[in-house]
């Protein structure tokens, strides 16, 4: 792993999650100052569309660099641990199955969204949720009754009893309707 | 007494509301009891299923969940030392050891009593000064809830998390969310990036079921998948009255204590909860016996928390001003339902409230009911293999998100806040900022905005009325001494750290 020597006495300095999400704010606080900008009206001065956008993109920037700097510059490491990553972040390494299950499920999440239209809900949320209880390490035979049962009942409360529209979907509107 | 007797016609003139009361109840309690799902997540996935119903009804049905939820939290902290919610993490500190001995019955049993009896003071509490708040609520102005926004966005912070630093950032993220769409004031299309969808910014539903719901069910998908321990026969969950009449001072006060910290906006039931275990141990002639499994320890947490519920209601119906995540959520709600919580809502729709406050009274008598009758199968709930009821969850998050605007654009929101809140919890940010910050947000910039136009650009106005200055007067206090406090906690972890002894 790239590790970056900050400290004085050989501590070091890891690129960890939470330096990453401090760097993502730094760059969303610039991202509303450059763009907030642009909202400033000149009749109302800066008590327009660009005050909150400039203030909290301000704040933003500033109060995510404090911790990105005091890292680079090193100081004094521990300092620096209390103060930036602070002792709450998850250190647990996460296993490779892990990032395969967490993968799996935006996977299953994209294959909702992009299916939803034209699969229709019943046919989406059946494959989803199967696939779902399959990749935790389900049982196929209980998996199926429950992916078959699940989205009948959702549809059954949201279309029959609550009166909104769910798409049926083209396969299956032409397998039941034709 | 007027208030009374106003909530007891309402309620007469909607027997239908006790069906949703008990269902609510129920429903809250099975998500409670359920690690992984908290009461926001609860109410976050039961919005959905509300839309196109009376407001009365769909309201009643998200108050009673949110009631049972916080309460169905020590079901798993007791039996399994797993908190289903945050606000029941405290009473899992002796819950389980009584659990470990046998007593895991009457732990239920007590945890029941206490979260009903210190959920009706909470109601009583809200029902006599809702109304009260409510009036001083009409003497507000643009200056005073910008003051009130700042207020509960400087408590979120300080008491979400152990880094202020992270609280701060995740509540001007929230804040930066809530400047996507039409500028309130002048109208001007901002961050949209030629995007019609975000016209009118980004949908609350979606984000909160993203953040809520999708990041949990992530974090469900990270862990690796096991077997649930056994369960210890449980004969009975009805407690001994001795008990109850032993702590009955404990129930009131831990009942007190949870009503006053859930009414300051920011403050929820977790805060409440460890309050008043803390009070109630160091008030204790025992107090080495918290931690091993005293009835105290049960006690005295589960009547905060529920009271609590009753306090975060008063800001959040009379001022439009959230007490937790969870009641931020209700509001969120409300505005779905074509309302907007705060003064005038409260005196141009009685009906409304009187009925909300019946059915808030109501649901406390309900988790008792439904707490000792149901609590079997509330036990067997919690055994369910993750495998089952997560992607069943998931399923009800894509879905919730997509009914918000029949728009497959919310999905990819879900899932975009989805992977978002899962990154961002485990950097050890708290998401509850980001929460109250979605709502408080355009209130922080309308009334900012309104106030200076009205000074002239003067910012002194907000020091010059006194109410805005008491509200930002001890949120800077409340902020500074938190600050300091984790200076001290740091400086003294550093110095044991380095194997010195803090001075």
């Amino acid at each position: 792993m790239d590790q970056q020597r900050t400290g004085e006495r050989g501590e070091v300095f890891r690129p960890s999650l939470s330096y990453g999400l401090y760097l993502v704010c730094a760059l969303i606080g610039l991202g509303l100052m450059v763009v907030g900008s642009g909202y400033r009206t000149p009749n109302v001065g800066l008590v327009g569309p660009a005050l909150v956008p400039l203030l909290v993109g301000a704040l933003l920037l500033l109060l995510s660099l404090v911790p990105l700097v005091a890292a680079l510059l090193g100081g004094s490491p521990s300092r620096t641990r209390s103060f930036a990553s602070g002792a709450e972040e998850n250190q647990t390494p996460f296993f490779k199955s892990a990032v395969l299950r967490i993968a799996a499920l935006i996977g299953i999440t994209v294959f909702f969204a992009l299916g939803f239209e034209f699969l229709g809900f019943p046919v989406t949320a059946s494959v989803s949720a199967f696939a779902g209880i399959v990749v935790l390490g389900g049982r196929p035979v209980v998996a199926a009754p429950v992916a078959l049962i699940l989205p009948a009942l959702l549809w059954v409360v949201f279309v029959e009893l609550l009166g909104l529209t769910l798409p049926i979907g083209d396969l299956l509107y032409a397998l039941l309707y034709s | 007494m007027d208030v009374f007797a106003s909530i007891f016609f309402a309620l007469l003139s909607q027997p239908s509301l006790l069906l949703y009361v008990v269902g609510g109840v129920a429903l809250g309690v099975a998500v409670g009891a359920l690690p992984g799902l908290t009461a926001v997540t609860g109410i976050a996935l039961l919005i959905p299923f509300t839309f196109g119903r009376d407001p009365t009804e769909a309201i009643t049905l998200l108050v009673a969940l949110y009631g049972g939820a916080i309460y169905g939290g020590s079901i798993s902290s007791i039996l399994i030392r797993t908190p289903g919610t945050p606000a029941a993490a405290a009473t899992a500190l002796d819950g389980f050891p009584m659990s470990q001995r046998g007593e895991g019955g009457r732990a239920i049993g007590l945890a029941t009593s206490a979260s009903c009896l210190g959920g009706l003071l909470g109601a009583v509490v809200m029902a006599t000064f809702a109304p009260l708040v409510a009036k001083a609520g009409l003497l507000f102005g643009p200056p005073e809830f910008f003051a009130l926004s700042l207020f509960g966005l400087g408590i979120i912070v300080t008491i979400s998390g152990k880094s202020l630093l992270k609280g701060v950032l995740a509540a001007l993220l929230g804040i930066a969310i809530t400047l996507i769409g039409y500028d309130p004031i002048a109208g001007l299309p901002r961050f949209t990036f030629g995007e019609p969808q975000l016209l009118n910014g980004l949908e609350f539903i979606p984000i909160l079921i993203g953040l809520y719901g999708v990041s949990q069910v992530m974090r469900g998908f990270a862990e690796t998948p096991g077997r649930s321990a056994p369960l210890a026969h449980i004969a009975r969950f009805l407690p001994p009255i001795s008990d109850l009449l032993k702590g009955k001072w404990l129930i009131l006060k831990s009942a007190a204590m949870g009503v006053f910290i859930g009414s300051i906006p920011g403050a929820g039931a977790d805060i409440a909860a460890f309050t008043a275990y803390g009070e109630a141990k160091r008030a204790s002639k025992d107090p080495e016996q918290f931690g091993r499994g005293t009835p105290e320890g049960v006690l005295a947490p589960e009547a905060a928390n529920n009271a609590s519920t009753g306090g975060a209601m008063i800001p959040m119906l009379t001022l439009g001003i959230p007490g937790d995540a969870a009641t931020a959520v209700l509001l969120g709600a409300f505005t779905i339902q074509g309302f907007q919580p705060g003064p005038v809502f409260f005196s141009q729709n009685l009906d409304l409230v009187y009925s909300i406050f019946g059915a808030f009274i109501l649901s406390q008598f309900a988790i008792f009911l439904v707490g000792i009758s149901c609590a079997r199968f509330f036990v067997r709930l919690i055994r369910i293999d993750r495998a089952y009821f997560l992607p069943v969850i998931l399923i009800f998050c894509l879905l919730g998100a997509y009914v918000t605007r029949f728009d497959v654009f919310d999905v990819w929101v879900a899932l975009g806040f989805g992977i978002f809140g899962f990154l961002w919890e485990r950097g050890g940010f708290p998401l509850a900022p980001i929460l109250l910050a979605l709502i408080l947000g355009p209130i922080f910039e309308q009334n900012l905005r309104t106030s200076l136009i009205l000074s002239q650009g003067d910012p002194t106005i907000f020091l010059s009325r006194p109410i805005s200055l008491i509200f930002i007067l001890v949120a800077v206090i409340v902020f500074v001494s938190a600050l300091i406090n984790r200076r001290k906690a740091s400086r003294t972890a550093a110095l044991q750290h380095n194997g010195g002894s803090p001075d």
